[in-house]
């Protein structure tokens, strides 16, 4: 599934993340060092909601357990500081955006019925 | 049993890349004059500065959890103040003398660790956290000869606070829950004390050789920081070594050390003969076989291996040791240790007990091994803190260690396990206190400025 047209490159500022919720989708998506990313509004440590997580270049740190996230790949960078099977945290699920010419956003989701059912990891 | 002095702790040596850092052989308490006169309190790096060079120095807590202290920092300090600092020197590890080490000896060092702390989060208050009497009176001395200097300018408020010593008062909720005025019990989280601790503020709660570290990196920079120990726990580490080993003391190695060697410094095994294992972490990493001596003391090493390093607490069990009576014992602590505030803790850490001392008296058949694993994947993360999950490491690791010499205790009773092993594994004087408690009967608070 591809989310056209989302958000208008204008609407970002920089860093700040902006989530976009719809039947079968809740994502986050934040411009960072002149990129777009989008990713699933889904800790993979607990399934916490990460909207209210920092950015700052391209690793996103959960605001829950403060792990760290690269937006780019979606790889732990630094497991949570606590809680359950800390060790065990997936990697962020993380979907391609793109910019087209005139500053619109858009996501594309792949297979969006698996991540509307079933758990990140 | 607010102010108990415990045992101080002798120094065993140091394998480090340059030396000793924060151990020094000493027997007195390095004064103000004395720090300042080694270069102490002279810190070239101050407020965003602090955090850029701790970022790059890649410096883990020792409290246990080995958690980037740069990430930690950054989240306290992004939330809208007044925040406070906390150093956590309750060391409820009844096998660790790290911190109190550290207040006693060289509190100056922790403290210029939390000045930077407080100076790059923008924290106007300091809470010096401990079970110890003398580290008390050390912390509150090295205060008072903070205040009577004036060239250091204004410098935040610090706090001395006292607590009994039990296993849950060092957890960073009762921490904050203890500064408060409560009894120092752990709280359900969120919110997490970076988020909201000690007078509902965000407040940065970090073990004391953390911040002691601190204080060099902000001496002497990054860089030589990382000149000693691995990659991704750079820096060297206090261990204390304790049980059957010649010289039970204090190391500090550089990470990546292996075990090997610092048992060569402890002056090998008491009695000659290979170690039966080793417990971890104190007692909350769980019980390793003899092949643990080759391999390097870093956390993500061990933690691979399914051993917590934990605190840096290892107790060496000599030859004649036998494991299943030690793991039965730490469960008795565990169970003790429990402060009955969730019901899965309570119930969880009394079975594995029940369980440990029937495999020990030789009462124990299969099925009970099984039903032993089972408690420990049952009470696993379910406690308001973490404490079930020790008693949780001790089960997994016997088992998974040591399944001959479990299989072996299997309806058959040990001769080994008769004998007692309170003399390598020690319990604390203290019990939390549950019901009832007082705030002002378990805590002792003197402010110092
Ligand atoms: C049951 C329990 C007991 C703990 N006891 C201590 C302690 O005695 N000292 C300590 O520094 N941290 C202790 N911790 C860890 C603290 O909660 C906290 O993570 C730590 O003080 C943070 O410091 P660090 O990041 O410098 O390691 C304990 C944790 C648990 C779950
Ligand atoms: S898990 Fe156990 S020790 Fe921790 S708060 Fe709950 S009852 Fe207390
Ligand atoms: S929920 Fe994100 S780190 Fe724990």
């Amino acid at each position: 599934m591809k989310l056209e047209k989302v958000a208008c490159l204008e609407e970002l500022s920089d860093r700040k993340l902006l989530r976009l919720k719809g039947p079968g989708y809740d994502l986050c998506i934040v411009l960072t060092d002149n990129k777009v990313h989008a990713f699933a509004n889904r800790c993979p440590h607990t399934g916490a909601r990460l909207h209210a997580s920092r950015v700052r270049h391209n690793v996103l740190t959960c605001s829950h357990h403060l792990a760290q996230f690269d937006l780019c790949s979606g790889s732990v960078l630094t497991f949570p500081m606590e809680g359950l099977d800390v060790e065990k945290t997936g990697p962020l699920v993380v979907f391609d955006a793109e910019v087209d010419a005139d500053g619109w956003v858009s996501v594309d989701l792949g297979e969006i019925e698996l991540y509307g059912r079933g758990p990140v990891r | 049993m607010t102010g108990a002095a415990l045992a101080d702790p002798p120094l065993v040596g140091a394998i480090t890349v340059g030396g000793e850092r924060l151990l020094q052989q000493r027997c007195d308490r390095e004064s103000f004059a004395e720090y300042r006169a080694a270069g102490g309190y002279r810190n070239a790096v101050r407020g965003a500065g602090v955090l850029r060079e701790l970022s790059v120095a890649g410096l883990r807590g020792r409290g246990g959890a080995a958690f980037p202290t740069a990430i930690k920092w950054q989240a306290v300090a992004e939330r809208p103040g007044p925040r406070h600092v906390v150093v956590n020197a309750e060391e409820g590890e009844p096998a660790s003398a790290k911190d109190r080490w550290l207040l006693r000896h060289r509190p100056h060092i922790v403290v210029e660790g939390a000045l930077a702390a407080a100076s790059a989060i923008g924290a106007d208050t300091i809470w010096i956290y401990v079970a110890d009497r003398p580290a008390a009176e050390s912390a509150r001395e090295a205060a008072a000869e903070l205040r009577a200097d004036t060239s250091l300018g204004p410098i935040p408020r610090i706090n001395v606070v006292e607590v009994p010593h039990t296993y849950v008062a060092g957890e960073e909720t009762s921490v904050v829950r203890a500064i408060d005025g409560g009894p120092a019990l752990p709280t359900t989280k969120p919110p997490r004390p970076f988020e909201r601790g000690a007078a509902g503020s965000p407040t940065l709660v970090q073990n004391a050789e953390t911040l002691a570290h601190v204080a060099l990196i902000v001496r002497s920079g990054a860089k030589q920081f990382r000149g000693a120990g691995s990659n991704t726990a750079p820096g060297t580490l206090l261990l204390t070594i304790s049980g059957d080993c010649i010289r039970p003391g204090l190391v500090e190695v550089a990470t990546g050390t292996r075990l090997r060697e610092v048992l060569a410094l402890a002056g090998g095994v008491r009695g000659g003969g290979a170690p039966a294992g080793f417990a971890f972490g104190g007692y909350f990493g769980g019980i390793a076989g003899p092949r643990t001596v080759d391999l390097p003391i870093e956390h993500d090493a061990l933690r691979t291996e399914g051993i917590g390093l934990g605190c840096g607490a290892v107790i060496v069990l000599g030859t004649h040791r036998c494991v299943v009576a030690v793991a039965a014992t730490i469960g008795k602590f565990f169970a003790a240790q429990s402060a009955h505030q969730c019901g899965v803790c309570v119930r969880g850490t009394a079975a594995i007990q029940g369980a440990l001392e029937r495999l020990r008296g030789g009462r124990a058949d299969p099925a009970n091994v099984e039903q032993l694993q089972r408690f420990a994947g049952l009470v696993r993360g379910r406690g308001a803190c973490a404490l079930p999950d020790g008693a949780a490491n001790v089960v997994e690791s016997l088992i998974r260690e040591f399944p001959g010499t479990v299989a072996d205790h299997v309806g058959r009773v040990c001769l080994r396990c008769r004998l007692p092993v309170d003399d390598v594994i020690p319990n604390l004087a203290a019990r939390p206190v549950t019901s009832g408690a007082r705030p002002e009967e378990t805590r002792s608070r003197e402010e110092s400025q």
